[in-house]
């Protein structure tokens, strides 16, 4: 045994190391490589320093990494470890190696305190400060809009939401390609219009026209100024028996514009979806400064006193009240838990409230599987999507740096881009508008046991947890989860933890495996979205 | 009732100052704001002080020998010290209730619970612990702080105006113009140490155990922070009506992060402060020295000259203005060679 993990050693080194003198910094042996070897995460290291071309990251760690500050994983943070701990900077050691030889026992800490919601906290700002995605397609110049207008339908849907739905992924424009097909089977006109310039809330008010990019019938048609659009549409609207006016999201739109465009098509119907909370607050997905499901409380709160979401929340509403008073709007809601929640919370005033779900999961007839979690047939656990904070991804990573030596689970993450972490098995997947089901039959096809659909925000629906249930998984969820709660209760599939601690414990003493288990003793029901 | 809330300060402290009084007059609206402001403002910043119905230089308030007394103290204790004279002055103004909050402090919610005890009571104190430590590092860290620098925390008190009242007035701005040093040795603690034997010296003294009242980070290990459903922010399942950010920037930081956790309300309410505080600030004033932290020729006072001036009354009579620079002065004497 070598002089550097000989016990006897090791006590005096810690107790010595409270009088300020601390163990002399070992050579660069083979000890030492080897705590860093146990430690070091090599996919998130190679990840997070590009610059290590061929280097073998441990040797790295060893040589250079730990002294230019650089974090060996996601739980150890050697700059902070060494500003903190001036005495282990000024002795010169390789922090890892002395936070596990000795620094854990004498109580130090591996990073700063306050878990991953912390970083989240400081990291929040306003919604109108937030960056956000690229503007306006290549090419994309003004168009005339009455020439688009004048084809053949005696019925004419106006579609708002905050991005074109042509050009962007995701859960509400998947929905609204939907409703672009139903437009097309009943002969109705589907005109859409985005913001130019995207927003996470609505567009200040300046008095003057906005441009917005329209698209019509599911083409892209260019730039119009909504004045334009306004008039177009007020020119013509004798020609259409029906009209409906259809708000996905306001974001990115300013009330006056959206008055506008309604007051020249004068709907005969006008929809409000629920696609997410920002009918609540900027703040869209209720998450107290970014971090902690809120329950949308009044805007006088101190909760909202203390929010980078609470300033601007009166006024925000009081727009909003604006919009909901001269619009007279029948509100969907795509799960009864959106609908329940917003029920509660809001102010507004609308016509009537109803569920429509985006979509319902049939199941199919039972399949046998083999009962896993033994070492040689692990437990398949995925995270399936962005790595996002709302979608609980710091809770995913936690979760396998507690279990990834338990050698009865195999955790995988689906997603479109490689995942930076040891222990995590990528697979590449992605569900758009021409292949949504690619991400079911992804997790199909490695035969996922469990997703974890970690929100830590009341879902309105989540497309993932329905993928997950049409690849045959059962979900793992929180408490707070929202449609995603729901859904499980529904389809007596998975399991429901109170919080992130418990998930943990479910995980660390075995019961996933127990429910893995059962499912596969039910049978697994893969079936499909409709 | 009329109600009168003063607070004490230096011109680093106004944009804490500041905070506070706006967090006051959402709770109490009909409550008076006085500033004590221990130090000088350049003309031309009242606006800066908008939030306080009341300003009070504390060269203004009838202190004996002020520039005298002053002169022994440094900014904490010359802060703390001219509180006792201030609780007096809005006695003797008539005010009913009298009710003190540290710059440093912010109200989430009405003073329900002080409200409700100054009815019986004539003074009210909140105690930095009011359950016992929950584990040994928090004892070192807090309890045995209460032991050396007083048991109650003097960022908060409540005084009625009646005999009682009064009397804890007067006995306490007498200490105050005394001694209001922290001289730990000599078992003082600025303003607060006094406090400690006010429960014995008074009746009508209300010791206030609301964990909802003056939490801060050295009572956090038994006061964990929570938001309720509707918005309400709780200590320990009581609802927080004043929160102390004490030392927030400095050495605060790093007690409520030891006791935060993994709780990140703590953290939530540090950012909202941190917000706060740069919404608040009156960049003119910013960085200016304190008033009474130099000689007239801007050399820093050092705390030898302080602690020579207290220790040496006959020194007193020798120097009219001890803050004076030049030949003759304070200053020049204590640099004779002797």
């Amino acid at each position: 045994m070598a002089d550097l993990l000989y016990a006897p050693q090791l006590g005096v080194s810690a107790r010595l190391a409270r009088q300020d003198t601390l163990p002399r910094p070992p050579a660069r042996s083979d000890e030492e490589r080897a705590v860093v070897r146990a430690e070091l995460d090599a996919a998130f290291y190679r990840a997070a320093n590009p610059d290590l071309g061929a280097f073998d990251p441990v040797e790295h760690f060893v040589l250079h990494g730990w002294r230019e500050g650089r974090a060996p994983n996601t739980w150890f943070d050697t700059a902070w470890y060494l500003a903190t701990y001036e005495d282990i900077a000024a002795a010169g050691i390789n922090p890892l190696l002395h936070y596990v030889l000795w620094g854990k026992a004498e109580g130090r800490l591996p990073a700063r305190p306050g878990g991953w919601r912390r970083g989240v906290v400081e990291a929040a700002m306003p919604a109108a400060a937030r960056p956000t995605g690229p503007h306006l397609p290549e090419g994309a110049a003004p168009v005339d809009p009455a020439a688009l207008l004048d084809g053949p339908g005696a019925r004419l849907v106006l579609s708002v939401s905050h991005d074109c739905y042509l050009h962007v992924t995701g859960g509400i424009q998947t929905l609204i390609a939907g409703e672009l097909a139903a437009s097309r089977a009943a002969g109705e006109i589907h005109v859409h219009v985005s913001p130019t310039v995207p927003r996470l809330t609505l567009a200040p008010d300046d008095g003057g026209p906005a441009w917005l990019q329209l698209a019509v019938d599911g083409r892209y048609a260019g730039l119009v100024r909504d004045t334009e659009l306004a008039t177009a549409l007020a020119a013509r609207r004798a020609r259409w028996a029906e009209r409906r006016l259809a708000l996905h999201s306001l974001f990115g739109h300013s009330v006056p514009g959206l008055l506008r465009l309604a007051a020249a098509l004068e709907p005969g119907a006008s929809l409000f979806w629920l696609h997410d909370y920002a009918s609540l607050c900027e703040g869209y997905n209720l998450l107290r400064d970014d971090a902690v499901f809120c329950h949308a409380p009044p805007p006088a709160s101190a909760a909202c006193g203390i929010c980078v979401h609470g300033p601007t929340r009166g006024a925000y509403l009081a727009a909003l009240g604006r919009l909901f008073g001269a619009i007279g709007f029948h509100v969907i809601a795509p799960s009864r838990a959106a609908l329940d929640l917003w029920l509660g919370a809001t102010t507004l005033p609308f016509l009537t409230a109803r569920v429509r779900e985006n979509a319902a999961f049939q199941p199919g007839a039972p399949r046998p599987r083999a009962p896993r979690g033994e070492a040689d047939d692990p437990v398949r656990v995925a995270f399936a999507g962005y790595p996002m904070v709302s979608k609980g991804w710091p809770i995913f990573q936690d979760l396998v740096r507690a279990c990834r030596h338990l050698r009865a689970y195999r955790f995988f993450h689906f997603a479109a881009h490689p995942t930076a972490m040891d222990g995590v098995t990528w697979v590449e997947a992605r569900a758009t508008a021409a292949h949504p089901a690619a991400m079911a039959e992804a997790l199909a096809a490695q035969e996922i046991d469990l997703v974890l659909a970690l929100s830590i925000w009341p879902e309105t629906f989540s497309f993932v947890a329905h993928e997950a249930l049409a690849a045959g998984a059962w979900l793992v969820a929180l408490a707070e989860s929202g449609n995603i709660a729901d859904a499980i209760r529904r389809h007596e599939a998975g399991a429901i933890l109170s919080n992130e601690a418990a998930l943990l414990r479910f995980f660390a003493d075995g019961r996933a495996i127990d429910l893995a288990r059962a499912h596969a003793m039910r049978g697994i029901r893969p079936g499909r979205l409709v | 009732m009329r109600t009168a809330c003063f607070t004490s300060f230096a011109l680093s402290y106004l944009p804490r100052a500041r905070v506070m009084a706006l967090s006051l007059a959402r709770a109490h609206p009909d409550w008076e704001r006085w500033a004590l402001l221990v130090d000088r403002a350049p003309p031309g910043h009242e606006a800066d002080f908008a939030d306080f119905h009341h300003v009070v230089p504390v060269e203004s308030l009838s202190i004996p020998r002020r520039r005298h007394w002053l002169f022994k103290h440094d900014l904490i204790e010359a802060c703390t010290a001219a509180k006792g004279r201030m609780l007096e002055h809005l006695l003797e103004l008539g005010v009913e209730r009298v009710v003190y909050l540290d710059p440093d402090i912010v109200v989430f919610a009405p003073l329900a619970s002080v409200l409700a005890e100054m009815a019986r009571a004539s003074l009210v104190l909140t105690p930095h612990q009011t359950a016992p430590a929950t584990s040994p590092q928090a004892a070192i860290d807090n309890e045995r702080g209460s032991m050396t620098t007083g048991i109650f925390n003097l960022g908060f008190l409540a005084v009625r105006n009646d005999a009682q009242g009064r009397a804890f007035a007067a006995w306490w701005a007498a200490r105050l113009h005394e001694a209001c040093y922290d001289d730990r040795p000599a078992g003082l603690f600025t303003d607060q140490k006094y406090v400690d034997l006010a429960p014995a010296l008074f009746g009508g003294v209300s010791i206030l155990r609301d964990p909802g009242c003056n939490v801060a980070s050295w009572n956090l290990d038994h006061r964990p922070l929570e938001f309720t459903q509707e918005g309400v922010l709780t200590a320990a399942g009581a609802p927080v009506s004043f929160f102390h950010f004490t030392k927030v920037g400095g050495a605060g930081d790093a007690m409520i992060e030891r006791y935060a956790g993994e709780n990140p309300v703590p953290f939530e309410l540090l950012a909202w402060y941190r917000r706060a505080l740069a919404a608040a600030a009156v960049p003119a004033l910013d960085g200016l020295p304190w008033a009474y932290g130099h000689f007239t020729d801007f050399t820093p006072i050092p705390h030898a000259a302080r602690l020579a001036w207290r220790a040496h009354p006959e020194l007193w009579g020798r120097f009219d203005d001890p803050f004076a620079a030049g030949p003759g002065s304070f200053a020049a004497w204590l640099m004779e060679p002797r």
